[in-house]
């Protein structure tokens, strides 16, 4: 189950989400749907049906998750193939 | 806006704030020591806050023996605390602090030593986990003649550090009564004897404890580094 807790290490595909922050200012409000993800690109599906391939070391994403929470996720905690991210140690103190 | 994030705690508290207000401080916080924390006053705290107007936070400055004794007192008292400070001055304790992003104030580094108890990967690491380092105005005004050139130099090491990696340096006063706390503007005019520039003396009084605080009111919603919780709905 999709938490807040291991959103960071799950499947992003299919998740809702919104550009909040990013050093290009035209990424900053783009919303929609996961649709695919690599090491380094998260591809989003905006509402009116185009496609976008966004960096994720340069953007700052607000997932919804299924229950209704919202999770804000710097991008570059996301950089690896999503296979890879289950093993990657994140630093648990902040 | 300016805040001073280091009063102690003492038993005519209300004289100090009244007084730290008048000086033009907008908020201050109360620092307890680590040996003897009582949570109780943290609700005290809350009641002056909102009699007197001002911006009042607790924290806990924390002095240690060793490594392994200051990550037992950070993790009890991390959560309890708006700001928490440790006590620098052994090489050991200067780099832990350093290198542990929920200690907010490396207070005195250069404690009893010759040098200023940073070097370019403490300082590195400060940056990198966005500890400040404090400028102790009390050290300055308790100290005389050779001992007082002696903490300029070693202010000035602190400030080339600074200047070179960006860690943030936070200007505290560290009173204990009314007779040890200057208006803002005297301790830029102070800092100054050791070459601080103006925006920056009044960058870590302004930006450097609003920063501070802004992370604590955050740090509850940080699940890991780089993801936070903004709103959870619970079913």
């Amino acid at each position: 189950m999709i938490s807040p807790q291991n959103i960071f290490r799950h499947e992003l595909i299919g998740l809702s989400v919104e550009i909040t922050e990013s050093s290009n200012p035209d990424l900053i409000g783009i919303k929609g749907k996961v649709v695919d993800e690599t090491k380094n690109t998260i591809k989003i599906e905006k509402i009116n049906g185009d496609e976008v391939l966004i960096p994720k070391n340069v953007a700052t994403f607000n997932f919804t998750l299924n229950g209704g929470d919202i999770v804000e996720i710097e991008g570059k905690i996301l950089v690896a193939r999503p296979e890879d991210r289950i093993k990657k140690k994140f630093r648990k103190y902040w | 806006m300016y805040y001073d994030l280091n009063l102690k705690f003492n038993n005519n508290l209300e004289e100090l704030l009244n007084e730290s207000r008048r000086l033009g401080f907008s908020g201050v916080a109360i620092i307890q020591s680590s040996k003897k924390f009582k949570k109780d006053y943290i609700h005290d705290l809350k009641e002056f806050k909102v009699a007197k107007q001002m911006d009042i936070y607790s924290g806990v400055e924390i002095a240690a023996r060793s490594v392994n004794d200051l990550k037992k007192k950070i993790s009890s008292l991390r959560k309890k605390v708006d700001v928490l400070i440790v006590q620098g001055g052994r090489v050991k304790i200067n780099r832990a602090a350093c290198e542990d992003p929920r200690v907010d104030i490396i207070s005195q580094p250069n404690k009893k030593r010759r040098d200023c108890g940073l070097n370019h990967i403490l300082s590195k690491e400060a940056a990198k986990n966005q500890v400040a380092v404090e400028i102790n105005i009390n050290s300055i005004l308790q100290s005389r003649y050779s001992y007082r050139s002696k903490l300029f130099s070693q202010y000035r090491d602190i400030l080339k550090l600074h200047e070179k990696f960006k860690f943030p340096i936070i200007i505290t006063s560290a009173g204990t009564s009314i007779y040890d706390l200057r208006k803002p503007r005297d301790i830029i005019r102070l800092t100054q004897c050791f070459g601080m520039k103006k925006h920056d003396s009044v960058n870590s009084m302004t930006n450097s404890p609003t920063n501070i605080l802004k992370r604590s009111k955050i740090r509850p919603e940080m699940i890991v580094n780089g993801v936070r919780d903004i709103c959870t709905t619970d079913n």
